[in-house]
């Protein structure tokens, strides 16, 4: 077992602040509405709720972005957002937060999710929105764009919910922006959307999609293998390093078809999952983009995610949070 | 006035509504799994509808019914106002007011839905000064006005839109133009309203409206007649699925009762309810009558699912349904009558043919509508029914209104038909007697001197009768306590007997010289 000193950790946030990160991927307004619950409805028996105030903040790719310019990094995003008030409402906080977000106006409404919540009770989600799958025009603006800010960075982060942005197409379409970048290319990419190509550095999957990741190039069935054997085997079927994340039993890591390690979570009973990966994303692609190791930068995910999960809502991490945190502890223990 | 007069009354009638409009939003999904996060339903969305609420809706309630409305309200320029907005002036609302602002100026309750169940209601205020201060003042948008308004209707949700100075201003208005006021009103403002045509509350909202004017009480009735005393205004109490009670100014008491119709929701009825009683008032009905038109609205609009409105012809419809059900009640009874009564009948026709085989006479008697079906009876004997045949000989002991007076003032009404049938009943002689209760004491003492003196004694009754069948050879009683229903069914027999006897009888046509 490795182990890092605070030191080593301190020095490696320090560097946050000149690094410079490109995120890609599906943005989205999360919405929380604090309710007062006023009773029963007198038209139907359903509860009535009084909205006492209502605040938004990043989510999904977006929240990656968040999490990265809290810890510092310079920060610019590419997401397609509709022309509408949730739309404006997300650039709005992303340039409050000092994320550099470059936009691509769609037909489509802006994605909102909006938790519903009753004096700290989660009550239900509503969520809004239409996938439509990026093409043509859009497209091709979109790769251009990409291209030309790719010199000005350290990392690209691809953070993939599904929302129309990253299809086959597309990420075909990407694989030759992306071979010639020399920096390192994060990406958490849900199963259906693995990119062929060698451009790929760090995957994060969760056990279920790592699973579902691993199907794609096995024979038999996947249903068997231990976690480690699952980082290991994607990890050489993609040619990449793995972060396995694992919510309350931290994470695994996988290296040219070997595993690295395994690293058990801090934080053993959350408050709220909610953005943790985000959050895990966001350090992993920091501390490389520093020139860190897999190893301390997923060390350093591991503990900003045991931040993270121990707040209510969702929370970006700040590097100052993070040091405080390392400086509170003795001797933090890694691979 | 019909109720159907009322109707067209109604059309044209300018309404001036103000208060506070609000926004109906309903948003519809389905839920095909919980959050990732927390084990609660996600509502994937699929559509938005935005509705006029408040004095928006009880203006398109008024354009809907055919009435002219007005209405006093702003609107900001954020999607939701934009969308009623759209709607109202689309139903023919009249609003002369919009404001170029971004920032919501309307309160909002919204409606979730998942596979059409409702799962809750959310309301939001927007800050308060801003509905306050948004809305100008009743005198300035009243003179921009060319039409002549005939009513007022406040709508007051306690959201901010009414305050005292709107109340005071209506006030100067109404007692100037000589217009109705109704106010659907809020308990808390209570101690701020003048005097108003009329003022609608619902129950909960009654009792703690005639708290805050000082009366404890757990009785609606009582709550209403204190707020009608206390405001000397006329007051309606809307009860839900009990109906309604009206509570009129210095007068007695009554209750509407809610028509019995399948129930989808009761959204919208309240405002369709004070939409009809402004129309009516305006159109010069009297409070019960308009209160009526208004309990049968409601009746309409509860079957419809969501916040519903109500068309005069479906107003118009539902009286011809009121006939209608009248029709089924009457047809009903006589489906009775065929599982009930054949025997009955058929003995009825069976005595008649064997008096006249043996060429007696028939008397029949009756009070009232059953004089008058005693006559009829006769009448087809005497005269004839649907072939040519010879007279038959046959009496009505209520058609001479010269000895039946002359009877009643010498010897008591209950001796009327009883001195006929000493007069003329011969043995064998068949008598006839109607009547719905079974119980009219001239009716009994001649059937039963009839019976002493040898004649086949006939009842047509009723399913009450008590007395009257006793002293019947045989007795036809109708499964009804209804007089009408009785009645209908008494002609209906009496029909049956002419026919089915001059059959019968085969009698030969009468020769003419």
């Amino acid at each position: 077992m490795i182990v890092n000193s605070p030191q080593e950790l301190l020095r490696l946030i320090k560097g946050f602040s000149g690094a410079r990160v490109l995120v890609l991927g599906d943005v989205m307004l999360d919405v929380y509405q604090n309710c007062r619950p006023l009773g029963v409805a007198n038209e139907a028996p359903v509860p009535l709720l009084e909205i006492c105030s209502e605040t938004s903040s990043p989510g999904g790719a977006s929240n990656v972005a968040r999490n990265l310019a809290q810890l510092g990094v310079q920060t610019r995003l590419f997401g397609r957002v509709g022309d509408d008030a949730a739309g404006r409402q997300l650039a709005g906080d992303l340039l409050s937060v000092k994320v550099d977000f470059q936009p691509s106006i769609t037909n489509a409404p802006t994605i909102r999710k909006t938790r519903v919540l009753a004096e700290s009770h989660y009550y239900l989600r509503l969520d809004e929105e239409s996938v439509e799958p990026i093409e043509g025009a859009e497209l091709a603006e979109l790769l251009a764009s990409i291209e030309a800010g790719l010199t000005a960075v350290d990392a690209v982060v691809i953070s993939d919910y599904d929302k129309g942005l990253f299809t086959a197409d597309s990420l075909a379409a990407l694989g030759p922006v992306l071979d010639g970048f020399k920096g390192i290319v994060l990406a958490d990419l849900k199963p259906q959307n693995l990119p062929g190509g060698k451009w790929l550095d760090v995957l994060t999957p969760n056990l279920g999609e790592a699973r579902a990741m691993l199907a794609q190039f096995e024979a038999g069935p996947v249903e068997e293998f231990e976690d480690t054997q699952v980082a290991e085997k994607l990890s050489r079927a993609l040619g990449c390093e793995v972060v396995l994340t694992l919510g309350a039993q931290g994470m695994v890591l996988a290296q040219g078809g070997r595993l690295l390690g395994r690293l058990d979570a801090f934080c053993k009973s959350p408050h709220n999952s909610s953005g943790a990966g985000d959050t895990v994303l966001a350090v992993l692609a920091a501390a490389l983009a520093c020139g860190g190791g897999l190893s301390e930068a997923a060390l350093l995910a591991s503990l900003a995610a045991s931040i993270s999960v121990s707040h209510r809502e969702t929370h970006a991490v700040s590097s100052e949070e993070l040091v405080q945190f390392i400086e509170a502890s003795q001797e933090v223990s890694g691979l | 006035m019909l109720p159907s007069d009322l109707v067209a009354q109604l059309q044209g009638k300018c309404i001036l509504v103000t208060g506070d409009t609000y926004i109906d939003r309903e948003i519809y999904g389905d839920v095909l799994r919980l959050a990732p996060e927390a084990p609660v339903p996600v509502v994937r969305v699929k559509s938005r509808r935005f509705i006029p609420g408040g004095a928006a809706n009880v203006a398109k309630n008024v354009a809907m019914l055919g009435g002219r409305a007005l209405l006093h309200g702003s609107f900001g320029k954020d999607e939701g106002a934009q969308q009623i907005l759209e709607e109202l002036l689309s139903a023919g609302v009249r609003v002369p007011l919009t404001l170029d602002l971004a920032v919501p100026l309307l309160p909002e309750r919204c409606r979730v839905f998942a596979a059409n169940q409702q799962l809750l209601q959310l309301l939001r205020h927007p800050k308060r000064e801003s509905a306050e201060n948004s809305l100008p003042s009743l005198f300035s948008f009243l003179s921009g006005q060319s039409e002549k308004v005939s009513a007022v209707v406040v709508y007051d949700q306690g959201y901010g839109f009414v305050t005292r100075q709107l109340l005071e201003e209506l006030d100067t208005i109404v007692r100037r133009e000589r217009v109705q006021l109704i106010i659907d009103a809020h308990p808390a403002h209570v101690v701020w309203y003048g005097q108003a045509s009329l003022l609608t509350f619902n129950a909960e909202e009654s009792l703690e409206a005639a708290k805050r004017m000082g009366l404890r009480t757990d009785s609606v009735e009582k709550a209403g007649v204190y707020l009608s005393e206390k405001l000397d205004s006329g007051i309606l109490v809307t009860q839900g699925g009990e109906g309604m009670s009206l509570f009129p100014r210095r007068q007695t008491p009554s209750r509407i009762l809610a028509n019995r119709v399948p129930i989808a929701d009761r959204a919208g009825a309240g405002d369709s309810v004070t939409a009809v009683l402004a129309l009516g008032l305006a159109a010069g009905a009297e409070l019960r009558q308009a209160a009526e038109l208004a309990n049968k609205a409601a009746g309409i609009v509860v079957t419809k699912p969501g916040i519903a409105y109500v068309r005069p012809e479906e107003l118009v419809n539902l009286f011809h349904e009121e006939i209608s059900q009248l029709l089924r009640e009457s047809a009903e009874v006589k489906q009775r009558l065929i599982r009930e009564q054949l025997p009955a009948i058929e003995s009825v026709v069976r005595a008649i043919i064997r008096t006249y085989r043996e060429s007696k006479t028939v008397y029949a008697f009756g009070n009232g509508g059953s004089a008058a079906d005693a006559n009829h009876f006769i009448t087809e004997l005497v005269g004839r029914f649907m072939v040519e045949r010879k007279a038959l000989p046959a009496v009505s002991f209520s058609s001479n209104e010269i000895l039946m007076t002359s009877i009643a003032n010498d010897y008591g009404y209950e001796n009327t038909f009883a001195r006929q049938v000493e007069a003329f009943v011969k043995p064998g002689d068949l008598v006839a007697a109607f009547s719905t209760s079974g119980k009219s004491k001239n009716v009994l003492k001649a059937l039963e001197l009839a019976r002493s003196r040898g004649a086949t004694t006939v009842g047509f009754t009723g399913g009450a009768a008590s007395d009257l069948p006793g002293l019947c050879d045989v007795c036809i009683r109708v499964p009804s306590q209804v007089t009408p229903r009785i009645q209908e069914s008494h002609v209906v027999v009496v029909h049956i007997i002419c026919e089915l006897l001059e059959k019968e009888l085969a009698l030969p046509e009468p020769k003419f010289v």
